[in-house]
């Protein structure tokens, strides 16, 4: 139960520092870390939890933003189902195919983020100009993909381990049975 | 049947949570006047302080950067200016005198004056996550009688507007947002239109009136109809005219007057105007209403 609760955590996190960072530098600048922790996610987590955990870093992401609450948590899922679907076919554990599967996700994810707009919005916000600001945030966020895999692995394996250490201390305590 | 349902089981929180972010969607867009969840406010209330714990220590490092790192080449040049300095520091009680008399310090309080309207000063902490909706996370909120509908500024011109609230964070969506649209006039002419963001760094007037009664240069300001923003207050120049007259609706680009690139500091207009004050309802944002009067009317 911990590693979910600790990658949305994490996620959470990466949504607010994605703002103060946004504040620091031109936006296209800023790498899309909410994103990265859904395919983090996609990749050590269950299907189920994996999920929840990317709605809820999604909808977390929304609230902290301007966006129209529920459009990342939308794109999260999606996100995740594809990663998933991804995942079933190349090595993603491995940091290249992850960085350039990260670089296509972040592009997939804009222009989802397009769709919606124009669904709820009735506009299409992707221009040529968008398209640049896109590609640039793409190649800034797809080299940080295989550290934030491998940070969410680390913390996934830390807590499964000291979960497991816990129950083998109870083990011990069990009465004896002949 | 335990067996189907352990089987549709995927599926059906996948479709449960996709529909439930649609719906969000439809409420979200439908109902403006709203105020968000309190879990939205929480996570807001939150987002300000990190934000500011991440931000400022960056901003100080940067500051001190510029301010003594990158002065390094000067350094044979501080040995002259030493010599200077028992002279700088009796102009210094002048200078002082002369900061608060002119600049923006002069411009803010002219700017207070003139609107009669409590205005709260907020840093700017954050900015959206996201790089498809503009707008900036405050350092202050419904504790300092910040509401939902309340008109963001500084002495350049207008901001946005506040869009969600915690008690001690606000967001406000900027004018640039694609959202936004603000009822305009050109100070000119006089000519009425609405200034649409464009989710750059741009804004579109659109106008009906004949082509030539917008040109390029011309001031945009307020137009202070449609009750959300005081008459008069300054939003950009036309940097260009849309040449088809053929169009009913014309268009023209608008240079923002804010650097919205350098906010640090806002104002927070303590008083929402009528059409925020009947969407959002009397309950939430009862504050003292001093009578409106604006810059054009004060002159």
């Amino acid at each position: 139960m911990k590693p979910p609760v600790a990658l949305t955590a994490l996620g959470l996190l990466a949504a607010l520092v994605q703002g103060a960072l946004a504040y620091l530098a031109p936006a296209h600048l800023v790498p899309d870390l909410s994103l990265l922790v859904t395919l983090a996610a996609a990749l050590v987590l269950g299907p189920a939890a994996g999920l929840v955990v990317a709605a809820t870093v999604g909808l977390g992401a929304d609230m902290v933003s301007g966006t129209l609450l529920g459009q990342l948590a939308c794109l999260r899922l999606l996100d995740l189902v594809l990663t998933r679907g991804i995942a079933g076919q190349l090595d993603l554990r491995r940091g290249l195919p992850l960085a350039v599967f990260a670089f296509a996700l972040v592009w997939i994810d804009g222009f989802g983020q397009a769709g919606l707009s124009l669904l709820f919005l009735g506009e299409f916000p992707l221009r040529a100009g968008e398209l640049v600001t896109l590609g640039i945030r793409a190649a800034v966020t797809a080299p940080l993909a295989p550290l934030v895999g491998a940070l969410a692995r680390r913390v996934c394996e830390r807590l499964d381990e000291s979960e497991a250490r816990r129950e083998m201390r109870l083990e011990t305590r069990r009465a004896v049975l002949r | 049947m335990s067996e189907f349902l352990r089987r549709i089981r995927l599926p059906l929180l996948f479709a449960a949570l996709l529909l439930g972010t649609l719906a969000l969607m439809l409420r979200d867009r439908g109902d403006a006047a709203e105020e968000r969840h309190w879990a939205a406010r929480a996570l807001l209330e939150l987002a300000a302080p990190v934000q500011k714990a991440i931000t400022r220590p960056i901003l100080f490092v940067r500051e001190t950067w510029e301010r003594y790192v990158a002065l390094v080449d000067l350094h044979a040049e501080n040995e002259a200016l030493r010599a200077e300095v028992a002279r700088l520091e009796e102009e210094n009680l002048q200078y002082r005198e002369a900061l608060v008399t002119s600049g923006q310090l002069r411009r803010i309080v002219e700017m207070r004056r003139d609107f009669e309207v409590p205005l709260l000063p907020a840093d700017v902490v954050g900015e959206d996550a996201s790089p498809w909706a503009r707008s900036l996370l405050l350092d202050r909120g419904r504790s300092s009688d910040v509401r939902s509908g309340m008109p963001v500024m500084i002495d350049q011109g207008v901001v946005g507007l506040v869009s969600a609230t915690s008690l001690h964070a606000a967001r406000a969506m900027m004018i640039l947002d694609r959202r936004s649209a603000v009822d305009a006039m050109i100070q000119r002419s006089r000519a009425r239109g609405l200034v649409r963001g464009l989710g750059t760094g741009e804004l579109e007037f659109e106008f009906m009136v004949r082509g030539d009664d917008v040109g390029v240069g011309d001031e945009v300001i307020t137009s202070g109809v449609g009750g959300v923003y005081p008459k008069g207050l300054r939003i950009g120049t036309i940097r260009s005219v849309s040449a088809d007259r053929s169009e009913l609706l014309h268009t023209a680009r608008v240079e923002p007057s804010v650097d919205f690139g350098r906010l640090e500091q806002v104002f927070v207009m303590l008083r929402r105007g009528p059409t925020m004050e009947l969407l959002f309802g009397g309950g939430d944002g009862d504050l003292p209403e001093p009578e409106p009067k604006t810059v054009a009317e004060r002159r």
